[in-house]
């Protein structure tokens, strides 16, 4: 095996197999499971380094795949696949990765479940790694799952509090819903090329237009379930149940962003209809992220509706259609959120920490005083969010605006008023927390967190606010294989102005309205009642899958087929396993237990072996 | 200086002999049994690191029969895994004050396992055949207790009667060949066929196939758990490879014998899991279990004669390697358990979550779940049969996927009395061996690819399998 395809895989073979260790470690000393964990996942960032500077930044694409279980009718490619794309990812998930669980040693410093926390972690990000490494799409599916599978453990690691059981029961069932679409493209693409275009190196194998349209719409739907994309979107703000440094890692690193890339990385077939599908989720669960996000009072959910929205800008991004030029400004979007979001929530995560996970921004204010390095970090990730002119979201978000104007200006529009939503939700929150007097007890008593937990937020911090100088390099990078310069932002046009004037005024609106006492925001209420209610309600989405289409339908069906089960399959596997069973009964008789007569039946069948031998000496065989 | 001549490629066998000699003089001075256990080990680990470094390449020893092939050194590797898990196991199963001797006689017989499989010689096959059996007669009987004295008897009657069997069907073989080469062309075809009938009954017998199971059932349960772990791995997978030198060497084989093994592979298969399937006891259960899967690797000789050989190997090479980390992984979980009933193994999952989904793994691995290395061993063997492409291959290939469905139901009601069944709630100490037999299986079989290499590294072509090439 090459030494680079090695070392591609320990990226997440490290952690993966590391992580029963970090669990069992754990048995012996709790503490011991934090070090390991963050050590091996600092280990996967360390290799994601070097394997991105000595050979992607050289222009090698490495790859090595191979046919899991020969001698079936398909091919199933198993391997890595490392381009510049993927170690793009890899650096991104390994390093905030890193950050993340640096700053849970802080934050779960007191919890007695901690070592399976640790573990739960350390395969949560490797699995993210396996998925942006692997070299076929079934590959993929199955890190894919692992991923649905540790947000589960994750989401309801505080699994004594019922709200956390159910939503992780939530996040689970929904991105089940997309992944059943997922297994469904997979097995379309096998329909199609035979397995072939099973393997990422092997997607243009696939020729006829509505057989890419089918396969691409059909892997949309897996990223839309996963990407928490417009109507799938219910299950993230719920998932805030869990550690918020779970919420982190779902949010910022892994999970969320796995649907973008795999868009990203099937891009080749997606047809100029699958396109405009994409485009079009993704503009209204901006539009509609921004509405919600303006009316909830929870402060993880705020967040929460914020990564919708900007996931929603990276899944319009791809549905621009540019080519290349879509991928790169949808992952360099998705690398800027990676980073404030990921600010965004720990610094989240110390302010509850610090007012004893009271969550309502209501009850909040006044903490800048009290918490200045998280709260001044929040601001800037705030003000990133926002896509304030010279931090990292103003080079991504505002990018992917002024390209959507080339292709139609109604998203440009609705991009545009999105812009303006997220900058408005952001501040409304940001000036709940940290200005006007302390509302409640907990905010009164808040202090400032240890250095563990600060050191990963100011490094989070540095990055939300000077990675857009990395803008045309990464573009660069990701359209031609060996990156041009690494420096320098993309030039600026005059339509780049709309989104900041919307963005001034929105933080304006919001420093107005709850920056300050004010009696503006219940008189809007009040005014549009009927409109608020339908926010408030979240389009009323949740209660038509709950109500309609869970209790209704879903119920219904089940009982139907859990009654066939029952009578028609159940009673052929019990007759058949009655026959078995007495036959085993029967047979079980010759096991007398008497030596003499297993003798016996030695030599009766060795008899029988030597005249059928005979046998066929004498007149052959067939 | 004595010259040794190439014997040093025997060091790993010599190196299991020192081990033992060296345990009976550190017996006098201490009888602590982790002490004599851990030397053993060592030396058994010892064996199993210079078998794996060797690399491949064909060593005929000088003067003698013996020739270390890459295809010798695989199995060296499938016998030499289980008889180190087993030997750890030894420290920890109840029995008699004295493990030193034990110990002993344990490495001996490893050693002679080892040397029965690198010889074309019938006579030195015969002899390193009898120096594992006697050996493990004692081991059987090394208990005090009643049912092991049992098992031991059965286990010496019926192998007594089996060397008669075979020291039978060698003097045949000599009257029909006038050699004692297994490769030997025959005058008297007739005298042939009745000495290799012969031969299949009197070794096979250690193998457990259909007829000559009667035994095993009762020995592996009654014997404790690391001896009933060492007999249904290692010593099975020797008898399998001894018999595989035996026939494959045989230039008549062909026609004739594959019909009586694909007989014999049918009918202990489904006579291991049909009774399987109303046992109560998890022990026995995994005693006729074993039965099943020695009718799965009887498979293999439907192979011979056809370009599928060297896949055979390969897969034969992990399918055994599987079957060695299944069966000592789970026969040695039932250390510890106190009784093996059934109901005993209940609400496994709250006394120890640790050990019920390793125990749950070894299962589905023994009923060949994807995902395991037991799936992947079966898989690739299965393949090499049907790429045969005879009727034949693919009946019996039939009959075995089928079987192994029905090995699902048994495999599983452990699996759900363990997850779903409440119980007592006495907590149960944890196995390493099981955990890490457990966790091997499933590495090996996601990356089975990395024992497939090193299988294709050791056997770089066809050629070089058999030991019979004298």
């Amino acid at each position: 095996m090459d030494l680079s395809v090695l070392l591609t895989f320990l990226i997440f073979g490290l952690p993966l197999i590391g992580f029963p260790f970090v669990i069992g470690i754990g048995f012996i000393r709790k503490n011991y499971s934090m070090y390991l964990g963050t050590s091996l996942i600092f280990a996967s960032f360390l290799i994601s380094l070097y394997v991105f500077f000595n050979y992607t930044v050289n222009g090698v694409v490495i790859q090595s795949s191979f046919n899991w279980l020969p001698g079936l009718p398909a091919v199933i490619p198993v391997g890595v696949y490392a381009d510049n794309l993927s170690m793009i990812m890899a650096l991104m998930v390994s390093f905030v990765g890193f950050l993340i669980i640096l700053f849970s040693v802080g934050y779960m410093k007191d919890d007695p479940n901690r070592h399976v926390f640790f573990g739960e972690m350390v395969l949560f990000t490797s699995s993210m790694l396996g998925l942006v490494l692997s070299s076929s799409l079934l590959m993929l599916f199955i890190f894919w799952e692992l991923v649905g599978l540790c947000s589960y453990l994750l989401i309801g690691f505080w699994y004594y509090k019922p709200n956390a059981a159910s939503a992780a029961k939530k996040a689970f069932i929904v991105t089940r819903v997309g992944d059943v679409f997922f297994i469904a493209g997979i097995g379309a693409a096998i329909l199609y090329s035979s397995g072939g275009a099973l393997s990422v190196a092997g997607l243009g194998s696939i020729h006829l237009v509505w057989q890419k349209t089918i396969v691409s719409l059909l892997l949309f739907g897996g990223a839309i379930g996963k990407s928490a994309q417009f109507p799938l979107h219910v299950w993230i703000p719920d998932a805030m149940e869990g550690p918020t440094t779970v919420s982190a890692l779902i949010h910022a690193a892994t999970m969320v962003t796995a649907g973008v890339y795999l868009i990203a990385r099937t891009y080749t077939i997606f047809t100029p209809t699958s396109l405009t599908v994409v485009l079009y989720v993704g503009v209204v669960t901006v539009i509609l992220s921004g509405l919600i996000g303006l009316v909830v009072n929870d402060i993880k959910r705020i967040l929460a509706y914020s990564t919708i929205g900007q996931i929603g800008y990276m899944v319009a991004a791809l549905g621009l259609g540019l080519g290349a030029t879509s991928i790169g400004l949808s992952i360099y979007q998705l690398e800027a959120h990676a980073f404030f979001k990921a600010l965004l929530f720990l610094t989240a995560g110390s302010i509850l920490h610090a007012v004893m996970n009271v969550r309502d921004i209501n009850k909040m204010g006044g903490l800048w005083r009290k918490m200045p390095v998280t709260v001044t970090a929040m601001f800037f990730g705030a003000l990133a969010l926002s896509g304030f002119p010279g931090l990292a979201g103003f080079f991504s978000k505002d990018s992917i605006i002024s390209a959507s104007y080339g292709v139609s200006i109604f998203a440009w529009v609705l991009l545009a008023i999105g812009g303006f939503l997220t900058a408005l939700y952001a501040f409304r929150m940001f000036f709940r927390v940290a200005l006007g007097q302390p509302r409640s007890n907990a905010a009164e008593h808040a202090h400032e967190s240890g250095w563990v937990m600060l050191i990963p937020v100011v490094i989070l911090a540095a990055f939300s606010v000077i990675f857009g100088v990395f803008q045309q390099g990464f573009y660069n990078f990701l359209e031609n294989p060996p990156a041009a310069h690494l420096f320098g932002i993309a030039p600026l046009t005059t339509l780049d102005v709309t989104p900041v004037i919307l963005m001034l005024a929105a933080i304006g609106i919001a420093y107005y309205a709850w920056g300050r006492n004010s009696s503006l925001p219940s008189t809007v209420t009040n005014g549009a009642r009927d409109l608020y209610l339908l926010v408030k309600n979240k389009f009323f989405i949740d209660v038509l899958f709950t109500n309609v289409i869970a209790e209704r339908g879903v119920l219904g069906l089940s009982a139907v087929s859990d009654g066939f089960e029952r009578r028609a399959i159940g009673g052929l596997v019990d007759a058949s396993g009655n026959l078995f069973e007495n036959s085993g009964k029967v047979l079980r008789k010759i096991q007398t237990g008497l030596a003499r007569q297993y003798a016996m039946i030695v030599l009766i069948g060795l008899i029988l072996a030597l005249i059928l031998l005979r046998i066929f000496i004498l007149y052959g065989v067939i | 200086m004595i010259v040794l001549g190439n014997y040093d490629y025997l060091w790993n066998v010599f190196i299991l002999f020192v081990g033992a000699f060296l345990i009976l003089f550190v017996s006098l001075i201490t009888e602590n049994r982790v002490v004599l256990v851990s030397i053993g080990a060592v030396f058994a680990a010892t064996s199993l690191v210079w078998t794996l470094l060797q690399g491949g390449g064909n060593v005929l020893i000088e003067g003698t029969p013996i020739l270390i092939s890459g295809f010798s050194r695989l199995f060296f590797i499938a016998i030499l895994v289980p008889g180190l898990l087993s030997l750890v196991g030894l420290s920890k199963s109840p029995m008699s004050k004295k493990p030193g001797l034990m110990i002993f006689i344990f490495l001996v017989s490893l050693g002679f396992m080892l040397l029965a499989i690198t010889t074309s010689n019938l006579l030195f096959i015969f002899v390193a055949f009898e120096g594992v059996s006697i050996p493990t007669y004692v081991l059987a009987a090394y208990g005090k207790s009643d049912s092991e004295l049992e098992a031991a008897i059965k286990y010496f009657i019926i192998g007594a009667f089996s060397t008669g069997l075979i020291i039978f069907g060698i003097s045949l073989y000599y009257i029909a060949t006038g050699s004692l080469s297994i490769s030997a062309v025959p005058s008297f075809h007739s005298i042939y066929f009745l000495a290799m009938g012969l031969l299949i009954f009197g070794f096979g017998f250690k193998l457990a196939i259909f007829p000559l199971h009667g035994w095993a059932i009762d020995t592996y349960t009654g014997t404790s758990n690391p001896i009933s772990s060492y007999l249904s791995t290692s010593s099975k997978i020797m008898t399998l490879i001894v018999l595989f030198n035996i026939m494959f060497s045989s230039p008549l084989f062909y026609n004739y014998l594959k019909i009586i093994f694909a007989i014999i592979a049918i009918l202990t298969m489904t006579f291991g899991n049909v009774v399987a399937i109303s046992q109560n006891n998890v022990k026995r259960m995994l005693a006729y279990s074993s039965i099943a899967q020695a009718g799965y690797l009887s498979v293999v000789f439907l192979v011979a004669g056809t370009g599928a050989v060297n896949l055979a190997i390969i897969s034969l090479f992990m399918y055994a390697l599987a079957y060695g980390f299944m069966k000592a992984g789970s026969f040695l979980a039932m250390d510890g358990m106190g009784n093996y009933d059934m109901e005993n193994f209940s609400g496994m999952w709250k006394r120890n979550p640790a050990y019920a989904v390793s125990f749950a793994i070894l299962l589905l691995s023994l009923a060949g779940f994807p995902g395991t290395l037991g799936f992947i061993g079966k898989y690739f063997l299965f393949l090499s049969v049907l790429s045969t492409g005879t009727p034949l291959a693919y009946l019996v290939v039939i009959i075995s996927v089928i079987n192994s469905v029905v090995s699902f139901y048994y495999y599983g009601r452990v699996i759900m009395f363990m997850f779903w069944r409440e119980g007592t709630k006495e907590k149960v100490a944890n196995n390493y061996i099981l955990y890490a037999s457990a966790a091997l299986t499933v590495f090996f079989g996601i990356l089975y690819f990395l024992v497939y290499s090193y299988a294709q590294y050791i056997l770089p072509s066809i050629t070089t399998y058999l030991s019979g090439v004298l």
